[in-house]
């Protein structure tokens, strides 16, 4: 009996260290009301987590945390070529935030990035499909143009739009600034 | 006496255990999520690529290195060229980086994104050639589709891809000439 003991204690304690090891060891983890989160199981998402408190097993599990506050973007003195070869400045502003967590997660290796590449992208597109002498009359539907293409670019990468102001529009020839 | 010496033996064994057990907890434990994946190597050799999930590795005979697969996208500002005519051009592309083999964008690049962006840029100064004049409708398209070909023969070797390109801007001095005599016409 009494070698018995300590065998069982050692027993007991090796079999809860093997457990630790293969299972892992549960923490409690807080997710901010302006986070949400992916709960990772083995190495696959398995559902999306709230703001609240969290119990995650580390070792098969992880949480990946998904800063949901809305990003600025500004894009200052660009140049971009216009259709007839002159060059413009404009200067972009907007804001975007996350909308969809696990599409943000996998759109980029760096999130942040995502939005301000998508509105540089598209920005210099739609302006560089336009002639200097058109640039005047269309400036509110220029606006329209960049906000709709860069919703749905975003959309497609998990943001959302919230807003976009293109200001500051000169067509460097001219050397004037279009009227707002 | 006896069960004293036992009693010690197994506080003893009991402690070595925690000891060896917290150390391999803390060094030994690798992740790896669902856009990742890890590239193993034992006693310094490529064994295979590990996919999603948690795994234990021997520190001291096994090494892997975590790839990210996620893309990675990439603005080239104005890039020049020459065009047939041989004038000045420039353009500006938007595109997406990303790995396709994890064991040759490990091996072969010391950073995957800097490294490739050389690559791309130099690529990008060569390619177009096809599709002139650039006041064409489908020029940007047909651009971005012939320099999504060429610039992945090059960066096939490296395990790496680029995707989603888009002409976003283009400038050339026949662009202008062509404005300028439609202007005159």
């Amino acid at each position: 009996m009494n070698t018995a003991v300590p065998i069982l204690i050692f027993t007991s304690a090796a079999a809860l260290l093997f457990l630790r090891l293969k299972k892992g060891r549960p923490v409690r983890y807080t997710v901010l009301e302006y986070q949400r989160a992916i709960l990772y199981r083995n190495g696959l998402p398995v559902k999306e987590v709230g703001p609240g408190r969290q119990w995650v097993w580390i070792g098969p599990e992880k949480l990946i945390l998904v800063d949901v506050r809305p990003i600025q973007v500004s894009l200052e003195n660009q140049e971009v070529f216009l259709r007839d070869g002159s060059t413009a400045r404009y200067s972009t502003f907007a804001t975007a935030r996350v909308r969809g967590v696990s599409k943000v997660v996998h759109c980029a290796q760096n999130y942040h990035q995502m939005p301000r590449f998508l509105i540089l992208c598209v920005s210099r597109s739609v302006l560089n499909s336009y002639p200097a002498s058109q640039l005047g009359g269309v400036r509110d539907r220029l606006s329209e143009e960049i906000t709709e293409h860069a919703t749905s670019r975003l959309g497609e990468a998990g943001f959302e739009l919230l807003a976009l102001r293109v200001s500051q529009l000169s067509v460097a020839a001219d050397l004037h600034t279009l009227p707002e | 006496m006896a069960s004293d010496a036992i009693w010690s033996i197994c506080i003893a064994a009991t402690v070595m255990l925690y000891m060896s057990s917290r150390r391999l907890r803390k060094e030994a434990r690798i992740y790896i999520a669902d856009y990742q994946r890890g590239v193993r190597f034992v006693r310094g050799s490529f064994v295979d690529v590990l996919g999603p999930g948690s795994y234990y590795r021997f520190p001291a005979r096994e090494q892997v290195e975590v790839v990210d697969m996620r893309p990675q996208p990439i603005f080239l500002d104005k890039v020049s060229f020459r065009d047939p005519w041989q004038n000045q051009s420039w353009m500006s592309i938007g595109a997406e980086l990303s790995v396709v083999d994890p064991h040759l964008a490990a091996t072969t690049l010391k950073d995957q994104i800097n490294d490739c962006l050389v690559i791309v840029r130099d690529r990008a100064r060569s390619a177009p050639s096809g599709a002139w004049p650039g006041l064409s409708p489908d020029f940007r398209t047909r651009s971005a589709a012939e320099l999504t070909r060429a610039i992945n023969s090059d960066l096939k070797q490296h395990g790496m891809q680029i995707s989603k390109v888009e002409v976003v801007e283009f400038w050339s001095r026949s662009t202008l000439d062509n404005a300028t005599e439609q202007l005159s016409n």
